[in-house]
C-alpha cells in the first residue's frame, strides 16, 4: 500500500467531499472522517518495522530504562488526537478542537511524568555533591 | 475495498439530497428531513463500525 495508492484514495475522497458539500454538508464531514481513519488504518499497519527495530534495542537494553511501552503509548495518542484536532477544524468547530488539544496534552503530559523524573534522576547522579 | 465506503457514502448523500429535492416540489418538507436524518443515522453506523476497527488497530499495533 504505497503512496500512490494514498494520494489517488485522498483525491477521490476530497472530489467526492467538494460535491457533497454544496446538497448535504454533514455527508462531506463524515466522508472526511471515513478517508481520515481509512488512510490512519493504512498506514499504521505499515509501521510493524518501526515497532519491531524498537523492540530488538529494548531487548538488548535495559526495558526499564527506556519505558518502551509508554512512549509507544503517547505516539499512538499524538497520532489519533492530531487527526481529531484536524477533523474538528475543518468542520469549524475549532473550540470543540481546542478542547481535545488541551485533554490530549494533559494525558501525554501524565503518562510522560515517570520518564521525566527519571531523566532527572539521572541527570542529578551525575552531578557531582 | 476501502474505497467502496467513501463511495457508498457519497451515493446516500447525493440521493437524500435528491429525494429532498423531490419531496420539496410535492411539499412534503417534512418527509425530506426525515429522510436526510435516515441517511446520517445509517452512514453514522457504518462510521462507527470503522472507528471501532481504527481502535482494534491502534491497540495491537502499539501493544495497548
Amino acid at each position: 500500500m504505497d503512496l500512490i495508492t494514498v494520494i489517488g484514495i485522498c483525491i477521490c475522497a476530497v472530489l467526492l467531499s467538494i460535491v457533497l458539500k454544496q446538497y448535504k454538508p454533514e455527508f462531506s464531514f463524515l466522508l472526511s472522517l471515513t478517508t481520515g481513519i481509512i488512510i490512519i488504518i493504512l498506514i499504521v499497519s505499515r509501521m510493524t518495522v518501526i515497532i519491531e527495530a524498537f523492540n530488538s534495542i529494548a531487548a538488548k537494553a535495559d526495558t526499564r530504562l527506556l519505558h518502551l511501552d509508554v512512549i509507544l503509548k503517547i505516539i499512538s495518542l499524538g497520532l489519533i488526537a492530531e487527526f481529531a484536532v484536524k477533523l474538528c477544524k475543518d468542520a469549524g468547530e475549532s473550540a470543540i478542537a481546542g478542547q481535545i488539544e488541551l485533554s490530549a496534552k494533559v494525558i501525554i503530559l501524565v503518562l510522560a511524568v515517570p520518564l521525566i523524573l527519571l531523566v532527572l534522576d539521572t541527570v542529578l547522579q551525575l552531578v557531582p555533591k | 475495498m476501502e474505497i467502496t465506503l467513501l463511495f457508498q457514502i457519497a451515493v446516500i448523500g447525493i440521493i437524500t439530497s435528491v429525494l429532498n429535492t423531490i419531496l420539496r416540489q410535492a411539499n412534503k418538507d417534512e418527509f425530506g428531513q426525515a429522510v436526510t436524518l435516515i441517511g446520517v443515522t445509517i452512514i453514522m453506523a457504518r462510521v462507527l463500525i470503522e472507528i471501532g476497527d481504527l481502535f482494534q488497530t491502534i491497540r495491537t499495533m502499539f501493544q495497548f
